[in-house]
């Protein structure tokens, strides 16, 4: 299959060194074209996230270039390079690569497993590779097979089940209330970080008036500029709370900085219309007896805590089944390769015995004792002939089928490449002619 | 024939609920197309014994048992078919198919002959009346249906209750958005209905009888009640839990207007069945 991996992961670097290797989406256009230059006629994809950078690379001998692959992979405009980064790159090749791009698009080697934004990135990465014209026949229908295992993945386990992360939680559970969060009102109380946070999940789902309000009027100017909201004097905490759908307070506060009365009264004016109060304050910002009003919802820190424990435990729960789609994928994936590669190395090998038969045939009846043998008498000869050539390939043959049945398929073709002379430019070629239906079939492509 | 297919479609209803309550619980959307296929199957099939009842009694049946909750059951359907792909979530039918199934059940004892209407009232304007209430209870039981799941997202929500049915029933405004337009669209349709009944009485020349009936009283009931919820949407704009209660007590209205006054007391509107339970608009 030739196909490999170059990379760099959360699993093998720290943040700081990640953020070196990576290559913006802008760039990658730019970094697939330089390192098509230097290696004509490979098929290369970049993705490049925060929590990785790898090369997905085909039609290059990785094991034999690594070197100068990640030197041309580290290289940034102007020839500037970024050293001392080799010794964090992994390297996978043929089935283990396929393993690990499937295992990547359906989010099983990630920092949060089942987090479902790398799918996209991963199409992104296609898309630029496709722009920069350095995807082929063998990657392209890999990376179909990959978003093909990984929408398995996501649709008939519960890997991407239930939000993790606070922010995200946060905007969860405003879709459970409100119809069109476009519509909604966010109020933040403290510009804290992780209110920002979930401010942002919420605005990335549409919403636009954000109010701020924090005790220094500049902090809450700034963060409120950031977002495009407005900021209020800390004072008008009440009287603008009924405008708000969504509250989401994180001061630094001793005490108690929205007290159950304001939120009664607020909810009476808002004639029933649901609020929603997120408190991610420590100690709490947020009255708990605010809870016990009619339609106003409130969470804590630990809420959202333990909602996203037991999300996180859930996509635990499906790790293996996820891993046993991947692994069908990539078995799928062999199963073809091998049974159209057997086929066409076959075919190679009985080609090849039937023109050494037919050479020596021709040699032999050219001779002047056989020349005046009658017609009949040749087709005889042609025919014991061709037996003994086929008696003989007849055990390499099935040796070949039960290696490929065995999953020793890539040793014992390349055994056999050698002993028959066949070379890899010719097997090209015919794997070329044996996939003429690429273009309807893209799986086959690959093979 | 009747029978057998009632009774298949009966059981076609009750595979479709057995499959929707199972979607309420573990979400898949290979489970929710075959409980939508089911339901569609079902209502076909008792609409096929409502065409070959109306056949047999050569006018619209709609005042026995069987015949008032079959149209009921089926006006449920085709309003929650209709409006499935735009704004109803998968877990409503969690609730609805069970009821649905449960209407049909109950009539299904009472298949005997096709209860027809007495020629002096025969004519367009009984047809209105008859489709008009059909309509109205079927619209207003599922704005019901609606805010009963709105009581149970919101004890969800309150209590923090994070599980498959919280994560299948729409969000609150949803729901109480839907609720909304089913209760206004219910009050349109029991309006028309009773001014047909009205003028249907009028016509009849029953005079004062008609303005004592119980059934004429608890209908009325029912529609000021609907008045009441309406204005209190459209004019006071309130939501919430509050109104999601008031349109559950309602759902009890109706239902005793439309089943449990000719089970229990006699009425004007029991005018071609005796006993055995006639229900009609």
């Amino acid at each position: 299959m030739m196909v490999s991996v170059i990379g760099i992961s959360f699993h093998t670097a720290s943040v700081e060194l990640r953020e070196q290797a990576s290559v913006r989406a802008g760039h990658i256009p730019a970094t697939l074209q330089r390192i098509l230059s230097e290696f004509p006629g490979a098929e290369l994809v970049l993705l490049s996230t925060c929590n990785r950078t790898e090369l997905y690379v085909a039609g290059v001998d990785v094991a034999l270039h690594k070197d100068r692959l990640i030197e041309a992979l580290l290289t940034r405009d102007a020839n500037a390079h970024v050293a001392g980064l080799e010794q964090f790159f992994y390297v996978k090749h043929d089935l283990q690569a396929a393993e690990h791009l499937f295992a990547v698009a359906a989010s099983l080697d990630a920092l949060v497993v089942g987090e479902t934004e790398i799918l996209g990135q991963v199409k992104q990465a296609l898309v630029l590779a496709e722009e920069a014209g350095t995807t082929g026949k063998v990657l392209h229908p890999l990376f179909q097979h990959a978003f093909k295992t990984a929408k398995r993945v996501h649709t008939e386990t519960d890997i991407c089940r239930g939000r993790v992360s606070i922010s995200s939680l946060a905007v969860e559970f405003a879709e459970k209330i409100f119809e069109d969060l476009r519509s909604k009102t966010v109020m933040i109380v403290g510009a804290g970080e992780m209110a920002e946070l979930a401010l942002k999940s919420l605005m990335d789902r549409g919403t636009r008036e954000v109010l701020v309000l924090n005790r220094s009027l500049e902090r809450g100017e700034n963060l409120a500029s950031r977002c495009g909201g407005r900021a209020l004097p800390f004072e008008l905490l009440d009287d603008y709370l009924a405008k708000a759908d969504i509250v989401i307070s994180s001061t630094s506060a001793p005490h108690l900085v929205i007290q159950a009365e304001s939120v009664r009264r607020a909810s009476e004016t808002r004639r029933g219309r649901p609020m929603l109060l997120i408190d991610i304050a420590v100690p709490r910002d947020i009255d708990p007896a605010a809870s016990l009003i009619k339609n106003v919802y409130v969470y804590t820190i630990d809420d959202l805590e333990r909602v996203a424990s037991e999300n996180l435990s859930k996509r635990q729960e499906a790790v293996e089944q996820a891993w046993h789609l991947v692994r069908q994928g990539t078995s799928e994936l062999a199963l073809q390769f091998e049974s159209s590669g057997l086929r066409l190395l076959l075919r190679r090998v009985d080609e090849h015995g039937r023109q050494i038969c037919e050479a020596a045939l021709q040699r032999a009846l050219a001779k002047e004792k056989l020349s005046s043998l009658p017609e009949p008498s040749r087709e005889e000869i042609r025919v014991m002939a061709q037996k003994i050539v086929n008696k003989m390939l007849a055990e390499p043959r099935e040796a070949l089928k039960r290696a490929a049945r065995n999953g020793e398929w890539e040793q014992y073709a390349r055994v056999v490449n050698d002993l028959f002379g066949f070379k890899p430019e010719e097997e090209g070629a015919q794997k070329g002619e044996a996939s003429g239906t690429t273009q309807e079939n893209p799986d086959r492509k690959i093979l | 024939m009747e029978t057998i297919l009632a009774i298949i479609g009966l059981a076609v209803y009750g595979a479709a609920s057995f499959f929707a309550l199972l979607s309420l619980l573990k979400p898949g959307i290979r489970r929710e197309r075959i409980e939508l296929n089911l339901l569609a199957g079902g209502a076909l099939i008792f609409l096929v014994v409502m065409v070959m009842r109306v056949l047999k009694a050569g006018c619209l049946p709609a005042f026995s048992r069987f015949d008032g909750l079959t149209w009921y059951a089926l006006a449920l359907s085709g309003t929650y078919l209709l409006m499935k792909p735009r704004r109803f979530a998968r877990g409503i039918s969690g609730l609805l198919l069970p009821f649905v199934t449960g209407v049909l059940l109950w009539g299904l004892p009472a298949h005997g002959v096709p209860a027809g209407v007495p020629p002096p009232n025969q004519g367009l304007l009984l047809i209105v009346h008859v489709i008009m209430g059909y309509a109205a209870y079927a619209v207003f039981s599922l704005a019901s249906i609606n805010a009963a799941a709105y009581l149970i997202q919101d004890y969800n929500l309150k209590n923090k209750q994070f599980g498959a049915v919280w994560e299948q029933l729409p969000s609150l405004e949803t729901l109480d958005h839907v609720m909304s337009r089913l209760v206004g669209l219910a009050f349109l349709f029991l309006t028309v209905a009773s001014i047909g009944g009205l003028m249907l009485a009028y016509q009849s020349g029953a005079g004062d009888k008609w303005l004592t009936d119980p059934k004429v009283a608890a209908v009325t009931a029912a529609w000021i009640f609907f008045a009441v919820l309406v204005h209190m949407r459209a004019s006071s704009d309130r939501h919430g839990r509050g109104v999601a209660m008031l349109t559950v007590i309602g759902l009890v209205l109706v239902l005793f207007a439309f089943v449990g006054v000719p089970l229990l007391v006699e009425s004007i509107h029991s005018f071609l069945q005796v006993r055995t339970g006639v229900v009609g608009p």
